[in-house]
């Protein structure tokens, strides 16, 4: 896929997930599997905003306009998060245009 | 004929009415053990929700379903559910069932089986009681839970973790107590409240070298002295008095750290680490819905509490006033000592 594919991707949380956000920092129950992860206070703000309604991309502006970093690192961080979030079944890819 | 060893009890468990019917006095002592605190009513009269309990000395009447799906496996004890029902497996045999709509749990012991009441009681009732009484609200804990001028403080952690001895720290020092091993956690208006699980302080030699006072209470029928892996009943009520509370809310969490040390070390904790923490100590459940609960639960209870984190110590005289401290002030402590 290319990367601007992947920058148009729309990230939702999946109905299996219940997640809790606690001074800016979440943890998230896969009631399926039984896992559960911790996210950073970045790592929050893209879950925040993990709606069906933002793309990746635009969960990397807000990130940009957030935080002090570069476009490549968040741009990486970014898609390296959803990526292992699909694959553990935490988000999966809204296909509505 | 007429089964004269059947023995029927009620016991009323913070506003949960259980009626108990066990086939013979061996199989009701079983059930007793758990439940004895109980038998006196606590948390109100209202009683819209029952639960039964039958203990029966056959085979069960029925088999899983094939197709019931594997939800919890610890050891030798395996928890299926189908529906609204959950199957209990120890050792691979069928003995316990409990449906979620009739409000029954089933326990089957055979003639020829061989576990001791003990088992019975902490590995066969114990897991699917705490799976029944999530209707009604409740999380049990692992935890020590303890309560002083009606706010409760909670020392979540697995067992051998010391949670009798900080117990009965605290309890030296003027805490009451509600559970050395298990509180039921609820939602309660907006708050989550600790509610008591009593039962008997089980103590092993180590913790009775700390704690003389418990020597002249333990039961006279044990007197196994020298056997490191033995422990010993004490009701704490007959060492400290009138120590027991019913509920309270949930003020402080303190996480402690096995005993290695001389002297206690006090740290905050960050809410996610803390509740990060606590998703371990709890049951799983075979519903999606009241694992979900669960977990908000969990997170009100953290949301709502000061966190910690302690390398407990053998000061134990210092504890009450450390706990006290933590409870008045509310906020965050760093505590470092210079001693290893």
């Amino acid at each position: 896929m290319s990367k601007a594919a992947q920058l148009q991707r729309r990230p939702r949380q999946t109905e299996q997930v219940v997640a809790s956000e606690l001074d800016g920092e979440a943890v998230l129950l896969n009631l399926t599997t039984e896992e559960y992860y911790s996210l950073n206070d970045v790592g929050t703000r893209m879950w925040e905003l993990t709606d069906g309604q933002h793309t990746i991309g635009d969960i990397v502006e807000t990130i940009l306009s957030e935080y002090d970093a570069e476009r490549d690192a968040v741009t990486a961080d970014v898609l390296a998060l959803f990526d292992e979030l699909a694959e553990e079944g935490l988000i999966t890819w809204d296909t509505t245009s | 004929m007429m089964n004269t060893d059947q023995r029927t009890t009620r016991y009323a468990v913070h506003g949960v009415s259980i009626t108990v019917s066990a086939a013979d006095a061996a199989l009701w002592s079983a059930a007793h053990a758990l439940l004895a605190a109980f038998s006196a009513p606590l948390g109100g009269a209202s009683s819209a929700e029952r639960l039964a309990i039958t203990l029966a000395r056959t085979a069960p009447p029925d088999s899983p379903p094939a197709d019931a799906r594997t939800w919890m496996e610890i050891d030798s004890l395996r928890l299926l559910t189908q529906g609204d029902a959950s199957y209990l497996l120890l050792d691979g045999e069928y003995v316990a069932r409990l449906d979620h709509v009739q409000r029954h749990i089933g326990i089957w012991v055979r003639p020829s089986a061989t576990f001791d009441s003990w088992t019975i009681t902490h590995l066969v009732l114990q897991p699917l009681l705490t799976e029944a009484l999530r209707s009604a609200g409740f999380v049990a804990l692992h935890a020590a839970a303890l309560t002083y001028d009606g706010q409760a403080v909670l020392f979540p952690a697995e067992s051998g973790s010391g949670k009798t001895a900080l117990a009965l720290a605290l309890l030296r020092g003027g805490f009451r107590l509600l559970s050395d091993d298990s509180p039921l956690l609820r939602r309660e208006q907006d708050r989550v409240v600790a509610r008591a699980f009593p039962e008997p302080l089980n103590v092993t030699p180590r913790v009775l070298s700390w704690f003389p006072e418990l020597r002249p209470h333990l039961a006279a029928s044990l007197g196994i002295a020298g056997i490191a892996s033995a422990k010993f009943p004490v009701a704490s009520e007959a060492v400290y008095g009138d120590c027991l509370a019913e509920l309270a809310p949930v003020r402080i969490i303190v996480f402690p750290e096995p005993i290695g040390r001389a002297r206690t070390h006090i740290h905050s904790l960050r809410k996610q680490e803390a509740l990060l923490r606590l998703l371990p100590l709890v049951m799983t459940s075979a519903q999606p819905r009241y694992a979900r609960d669960q977990f908000q639960l969990l997170s009100a209870l953290v949301r709502g509490a000061t966190c910690y984190a302690m390398d407990t110590g053998r000061d134990f005289e210092r504890l009450p006033a450390l706990m006290t401290t933590l409870l008045r002030d509310g906020g965050v402590a760093e505590r470092r000592t210079d001693d290893a």
